[in-house]
C-alpha cells in the first residue's frame, strides 16, 4: 500500500499555475524529500494533500483512500505546514492538551511521551510566545507526532533548528520510518533533504521536473579537473593530443572526461614532460545547491 | 456526536483559558452600568446636576429619573447598542484569532469535523455573551442597591428584565455573519470592519425609520435606545433578524468546509 499517491494534481489561483499535473508517490516506510524554490509549489501541494485546498484537476490518495470530504483516517496522519504556530498564551502542554482532545487520544502519556521526543521537557510550561524559534518548530513537531501517525507530512520541518536539533530530527523520522511510518518532507536546500531522504522529487514552477534515488543524487553530480599552468594554450594543446576532454573556461582548463577525473596524475605527469606543470590542479566535483540549480535550469 | 462538540468544546476553553481578552470585555462592558450608576448619581443630587451640565443635560434628554426603571432602562439599551460592539469584538476574536495566530490551518485535518469545531466556536461565543449579559446585569443590581434607588417593586421591573434578556439574544443572533467575515477575511480587521460599518448603519438607518428591517439596528429599537421606532418592529423584523443569523451561520460552515485554505 502506497502513503501517498497523487494523480495530475493542477491547482490554478487566477492566472497563476501553482501545481501542474504533478503525479507522485510515497511508498510505506519511505521518506521522500520534495525540493523545489520558495513560491515553486511545495506549500501547495502539502495543502492538498491536507485537505486544505481543493485540486482543481487530479485526485489523491492517503493511505490507500481517496481524498473525500468522508476521508476518516486523519488520525493516521500528522503535519506540520510553513511555520508551526501555536496559541501564544497557552504553555507547551496546553497547546498539546488542545490536540489530545481534538484528536480524541485516550492515553495522556502520549503528552509526556511526544514532550520527551521532543526534547522539550524543560519547557512543559512556558508560554508558546516565550519559546525560541527552535522550541517552535519542535512544538510543530510535537503536535504532529502525538498521536503516532503512519504518515508525516512535513513542510520545512527543520526551519529554526540549530544543527544538533536537524541532526536529532534527521534521527527521529529515520527511526518512525524504520518502524514503518512514511514521512514526505519539503525543504528548499537540496543538501538538508539529500541526508533523509530515500527518494527526491524536485518540483518547480508547479510541475515535479525530477525525481530520483537519494543513492543516483551522486552519479548525478558533474565532475570535473580544474588546472592552471603558465601556458593554458600550449597545455590544452597537449592535453588534447593525448585525448583529454577539456576546455579553457576564463583562466583555468577544465577536463571532464573519466579518465581525467579518476587520474588527474596523469595530467600533472603529462604537462610537467612538456615543461608545463601545473601551478594549481584538483578535482571539483559539483555540489548539491549547484545540481539543482541546474536542473531547474538557473 | 455529542461527545466530538464536547471535546471541541473542552478545546476552545483552554484557548480563552488564559486570554486577557475575555476579562477586557466584562472589564469594558461594565462601563455601561458604571456610566448609568453616574447618571443616577447626577440625577439624585440637584446639586451635582446643576454642576454636570453635560451629563445632565443627556439625562435629561432621555428623559431618565432617578429610579429602577429607568436604570434598567440604561442597561436595556446599552446591550442593545453596546452589545452589538462587544459581541461582535467576541465573535471577531474567536474566529477570527485562529487566522491571526496562525493556528487555523491545525484545525483542518483532524479527526472531529471542521463543522463541530466551528459549533464548539459559536457555543462558546453564545456563552461568553450570555456571561457579560449578566454579568452587567448583576453590576447593574448591585450599583442600583448601593445607590438605594426607589421603586424597586415596581412591576414592570420583571417586563424590562425580559425585555434586556430578549435584547440580549437578539444582538447575540447578529454573531455568525461576524463570524463568516473573520473566516472569509482571515483575521480580526474584516470582522471588526464590518462591525464598525454596521454600528454606523444601524444608526443611520434607524434614524431614517427604516431600522426595523435592518438587523444591526432591531435590538437596539427593541431595548427602546430608538423611542418610538419601537413601535415599528413587527413579525418580519425578527424574520429578517433571525435570517440574517442563519445565513451567516451557513456560510460560515460552508466556507470552513469548502473554500481554499491558503493560509
Amino acid at each position: 500500500m502506497l502513503a501517498i499517491q497523487t494523480h495530475s494534481l493542477t491547482k490554478k489561483f487566477g492566472d497563476t499555475t501553482a501545481n501542474d499535473d504533478i503525479s507522485m508517490h510515497v511508498s510505506k516506510g519511505e521518506i521522500y524529500g520534495l525540493i523545489g524554490l520558495n513560491g515553486a509549489g511545495k506549500t501547495t501541494l502539502i495543502r492538498m494533500l491536507l485537505g486544505m485546498i481543493k485540486p482543481d484537476n487530479g485526485h489523491i490518495q492517503l493511505l490507500g483512500n481517496d481524498l473525500t470530504p468522508k476521508f476518516s483516517l486523519w488520525n493516521e496522519i500528522g503535519f506540520l505546514v510553513e511555520t508551526p504556530f501555536s496559541y501564544p498564551n497557552l504553555s507547551v502542554r496546553e497547546n498539546l492538551d488542545i490536540f489530545f482532545d481534538l484528536r480524541k487520544l485516550k492515553d495522556p502519556a502520549l503528552i509526556d511521551k511526544v514532550i520527551d521526543q521532543l526534547k522539550l521537557t524543560v519547557y512543559t510550561n512556558k508560554k508558546a510566545k516565550h519559546l525560541s524559534l527552535g522550541n517552535q518548530q519542535r512544538l510543530g513537531l510535537a503536535k504532529a507526532l502525538l498521536h503516532q501517525p503512519q504518515l508525516l507530512i512535513l513542510d520545512e520541518p527543520t526551519n529554526g533548528l540549530d544543527p544538533a536539533g536537524i541532526v536529532e530530527i534527521r534521527t527521529l523520522l529515520r527511526s518512525l520510518t524504520e518502524n514503518g511510518a512514511s514521512v514526505l518532507i519539503s525543504s528548499h536546500l537540496l543538501s538538508e533533504v539529500a541526508q533523509i531522504a530515500h527518494r527526491i522529487g524536485i518540483i518547480h514552477e508547479g510541475k515535479l521536473i525530477k525525481e530520483l534515488f537519494a543513492e543516483e543524487l551522486e552519479t548525478q553530480l558533474i565532475k570535473k579537473v580544474v588546472i592552471h599552468t603558465k601556458d593554458n594554450g600550449q597545455a590544452i594543446t597537449h592535453l588534447k593530443k593525448s585525448e583529454f576532454d577539456t576546455q579553457i573556461v576564463g583562466d583555468r582548463i577544465y577536463a571532464t572526461d573519466e579518465k581525467a577525473i579518476t587520474s588527474p596524475e596523469l595530467i600533472t605527469k603529462l604537462l610537467s614532460d612538456a615543461d608545463l606543470p601545473p601551478t594549481e590542479i584538483y578535482v571539483n566535483k559539483e555540489n548539491l545547491e549547484m545540481y539543482f540549480l541546474r536542473i531547474i535550469g538557473k | 456526536m455529542l461527545f466530538e462538540l464536547w471535546l471541541g468544546l473542552k478545546a476552545e476553553f483552554r484557548k480563552i483559558k488564559h486570554a486577557s481578552i475575555f476579562r477586557v470585555t466584562f472589564i469594558a462592558f461594565s462601563l455601561a452600568p458604571l456610566m448609568g450608576g453616574v447618571f443616577m448619581i447626577i440625577l439624585k443630587n440637584p446639586d451635582l446636576a446643576a454642576q454636570s451640565g453635560a451629563l445632565n443635560a443627556k439625562a435629561q434628554l432621555m428623559s431618565i429619573s432617578a429610579n429602577w426603571d429607568s436604570f434598567r432602562g440604561i442597561l436595556t439599551q446599552a446591550m442593545g447598542v453596546g452589545g452589538v460592539l462587544i459581541f461582535g469584538f467576541v465573535a471577531s476574536w474567536i474566529f477570527g484569532r485562529e487566522y491571526s495566530d496562525g493556528t487555523a490551518k491545525d484545525l483542518l485535518a483532524l479527526p472531529i469535523s471542521r463543522t463541530k469545531i466551528l459549533n464548539a466556536k459559536f457555543i462558546v461565543y453564545t456563552g461568553w455573551c450570555l456571561a457579560l449579559a449578566i454579568s452587567n446585569l448583576l453590576i447593574g443590581l448591585l450599583i442600583g442597591a448601593l445607590l438605594q434607588l426607589p421603586d424597586f417593586d415596581n412591576p414592570i421591573f420583571f417586563e424590562t428584565l425580559a425585555v434586556y434578556a430578549v435584547t440580549t439574544l437578539l444582538t447575540i443572533l447578529l454573531g455568525p455573519p461576524i463570524a463568516f467575515f473573520a473566516l472569509w477575511g482571515r483575521g480580526y480587521l474584516a470582522p471588526l470592519g464590518f462591525v464598525a460599518l454596521t454600528l454606523v448603519f444601524s444608526q443611520v438607518i434607524a434614524a431614517t425609520g427604516f431600522g426595523n428591517y435592518f438587523p444591526w439596528s432591531i435590538p437596539g429599537l427593541y431595548s427602546g435606545a430608538g423611542g418610538e421606532y419601537r413601535d415599528l418592529l413587527n413579525v418580519w423584523s425578527y424574520f429578517v433578524l433571525i435570517a440574517t443569523s442563519l445565513a451567516g451561520y451557513f456560510a460560515t460552515i460552508l466556507w470552513w468546509k469548502h473554500a481554499d485554505q491558503a493560509k
